[in-house]
């Protein structure tokens, strides 16, 4: 005998290793290129003249960011008999619940133009809020109902992007553009409920539940493109990064093929819509040279 | 440099091999979806389910101002379950019998006119179309309904005047091809019961009929002062009968595997048990206390019941649905030929999910009807469709 909830299977299976694979890659070719050079002592000018121009660099990377939603489909797991669908549909908080991100970061620098990848575990804060309402013949026969939703969703994404240094040399100001694979890593999904009792004539508000679960089978992949602006500082042996960056995602990011399973959420018609991320955020990383230390543990 | 550009080489790759697989289509997901009616008095109750053409359609009970009986409401879902129109049949159209039968393409009910009691057959064609034919038949409450053998259909009906259980099978164009009537025995206790069962949802009782796989014909109803499944032949008496308790104990549902072999649930007062391998007297008399081995205590004590068949891959199954006191639905899947529970399923969570209908899709599928509470207090019409990859993955 079996009991059993119904739940989608993860799709995508081999992408579940293939990050696991990129991140052995690149270490395997950061540290493959730092034994080759051991392997070969240059001169301490060469060995500046070749730091300046050609570097790895490796480090870690968080920050924190604020999201906003555009809407492509609007859904509910309620069917209005004698109302309009538009009555059902959700009004979006954007930019207002900061979220916050971790992850590495992997620079190729060459002669001022940089290669890098920041795989980070990026989490994305989405607030929205529904309602519905029914009447009567007498004032008293009303009653509301509020849906406040706030989704969260962790991706483990694997960016790509191009970076310039516009000028300096101790400080450098840089523009960067590129693009991203996010593979849905978690999400949890929390409902408050609040209801709204006429039954005396006057509003009564009360809050009903309060549900949290984990809906990561309602979230799926994504990918987008990302642009951004920064500047970098050395100082020791250590190169400090501020960013600001703009991500953009065209599709949507809720799994159509979930969306109307029979859940604690989809049970009083809480549904997600279709829509698409968009995100700014600010980040700090700390990154250190691979090639070239000495003795000393100290970028020449 | 060179790893520089196998590291490229690696994410590209990773972008073009992460190209999505191809996503089911609508009709092949599962869904749940509630019709919600902005009126605070409304109330929606389903009491039949059936799958035509395109379309879902809802057989469902309403209030009504002018009478004790229930209305009825015909709510039409496209194949992803999205609202397509509602029906109301006037208010002199009442009592709906409790499931929607499909013959071909179209589907019936019966219900009854509330001022002469005169029972009429409602016919549902695939295009929504809905028509009543009076039957020529003495006045009677429709009780329960199902399709025979040889695609008639087959009414079980109480007669308030003569006191009598009545079994008639009927033509899809509404003639009336036999009939036979058993007595409900003298006195008024099961005549109230009898009205109750129309006029109040919780004294409803569990009265349905059919045809065995063997062809004898049989129906759960009033025979001499019990709840008793009695099996004719269309004669004057029965060939067999499993006798209740009055209407404390007897049967809820059953579903006939073979001549006389059944998957049955019962009911023994607010405890409840069931088989899905058992044989029932076709040719003697019996009681179904004797059926009674273990009380199922999560069965809530007016719980509705109701058995299905399932075809699951290389076994022949049965789901029996039913409501539990937590307020869920609760399937149970149960192997026809060794009898075994294989898996059990649970619909509903927050707020609280009742059972109606069930049914086997023409996709190999299922789907649910019933009612749950918005805001835990407006009745609304819920309808849920399990694919059948999900159905095989519970098992």
């Amino acid at each position: 005998m079996t009991l059993k909830n119904l739940s989608k299977t993860d799709f995508m299976p081999g992408a579940k290793f293939f990050p696991i694979v990129l991140i052995f890659f690149l270490f395997f070719t950061v540290f493959d290129g730092l034994a080759q050079r051991r392997k070969k002592p240059s001169t301490p000018a060469s060995q500046a003249q070749e730091f300046l121009n050609t570097q790895w660099w490796l480090g870690l990377r968080g920050g924190t960011n604020f999201s906003q939603t555009t809407l492509i489909q609007s859904y509910s797991g309620l069917n209005p008999i004698n109302y309009d669908n538009e009555d059902l549909e959700k009004e979006y908080e954007n930019f207002v619940n900061p979220a916050f991100h971790i992850g590495l970061d992997v620079t190729f620098y060459h002669k001022g133009f940089s290669i890098m990848s920041f795989p980070t575990f990026f989490r994305n804060n989405i607030n929205y809020s529904s309602e519905l309402a029914w009447s009567g013949e007498t004032e008293r026969d009303q009653y509301e109902t509020s849906y406040n939703v706030r989704q969260s969703i962790t991706f483990l994404e694997l960016p790509v992007a191009v970076k310039y240094d516009i000028i300096g040399d101790k400080i450098r100001p840089f523009v960067m553009a590129g693009a991203f694979y996010s593979i849905a890593f978690d999400a949890n999904k929390e409902v408050q409920i609040f209801e709204t009792d006429y039954a005396s004539g006057q509003p009564v508000e009360f809050q009903r539940a309060n549900i949290k679960l984990n809906n990561k089978e309602e979230i799926k992949n994504n990918w987008g493109v990302l642009g951004g602006v920064g500047v970098s500082f050395d100082f020791w042996n250590i190169r400090s990064i501020i960013d600001v960056q703009y991500r953009h995602s065209f599709q949507s990011i809720v799994n159509s093929e979930t969306r109307f399973d029979e859940n604690t959420f989809s049970s009083f018609g809480e549904v997600q819509d279709d829509y698409s991320l968009q995100n700014y955020s600010a980040s700090l990383s700390f990154v250190f040279p691979l090639r070239f230390i000495d003795s000393q543990f100290k970028a020449l | 440099m060179k790893n520089s550009l196998i590291v490229l080489g690696l994410i590209t790759s990773f972008f073009i091999f992460s190209c999505e697989s191809d996503e089911l289509s609508l009709e092949q997901q599962s869904f749940l979806k509630i019709y919600d009616d902005a009126n605070y008095n409304a109330s929606y109750s389903p009491v039949g389910l059936h799958q035509s053409g395109d379309n879902f359609f809802v057989l469902s009970e309403r209030r009504l101002t002018s009478s004790d009986f229930s209305g009825i409401n015909l709510v039409v879902t496209d194949s992803i379950g999205d609202f397509v129109n509602e029906q109301q049949l006037e208010d002199n159209f009442v009592a709906p019998t409790k499931s929607l039968l499909k013959v071909g393409t179209s589907l019936y009910f019966f219900c009854m006119d509330r001022n002469s009691l005169r029972p009429y057959l409602a016919v549902i064609s695939e295009d929504s179309t809905l028509n009543t034919i009076a039957l020529n038949t003495t006045a009677s409450y429709p009780l329960a309904a199902n399709v025979t053998a040889n695609n008639n259909l087959l009414l079980l009906s109480y007669d308030p005047d003569g006191l009598n259980t009545i079994l008639t099978e009927v033509s899809r164009e509404g003639r009336i091809l036999q009939q036979a009537r058993y007595s409900i025995g003298p006195g008024s206790d099961v005549q109230d019961a009898i009205v109750n069962h129309f006029t109040k949802r919780s004294a409803r009782l569990p009265f349905f009929c059919g045809q065995t796989a063997g062809n004898r014909y049989y129906f759960n109803g009033f025979y001499n002062y019990t709840l008793s499944m009695v099996f004719t032949n269309f004669g004057d008496d029965p060939t067999g009968v499993l006798q209740g308790q009055g209407s404390d104990a007897g049967l809820k549902a059953a579903y006939s595997t073979a001549a006389s072999d059944f998957t049955i649930v019962g009911y023994q007062f607010s405890d409840h048990f069931m088989n899905a391998k058992t044989t029932l007297p076709l040719n003697n008399i019996s009681s179904s206390v004797n059926l009674f081995d273990r009380n199922i205590p999560e069965i809530a004590e007016k719980a509705v019941c109701r058995i299905i068949p399932f075809n699951g891959i290389n076994r022949e199954l049965v789901i029996i649905a039913s409501e539990t006191e937590g307020r869920q639905v609760v399937l149970y899947f149960y192997d026809i030929n060794s009898g075994q529970l294989e898996a059990t399923y649970y619909l509903g969570t927050l707020n609280p999910f009742t059972l109606s209908s069930i049914i086997e899709l023409e996709d190999g599928g299922i789907a649910i009807a019933g009612t749950t509470f918005l805001a835990g207090r407006f009745e609304r019409i819920y309808l849920q469709k399990i694919t059948r990859a999900q159905l095989l993955e519970i098992l």
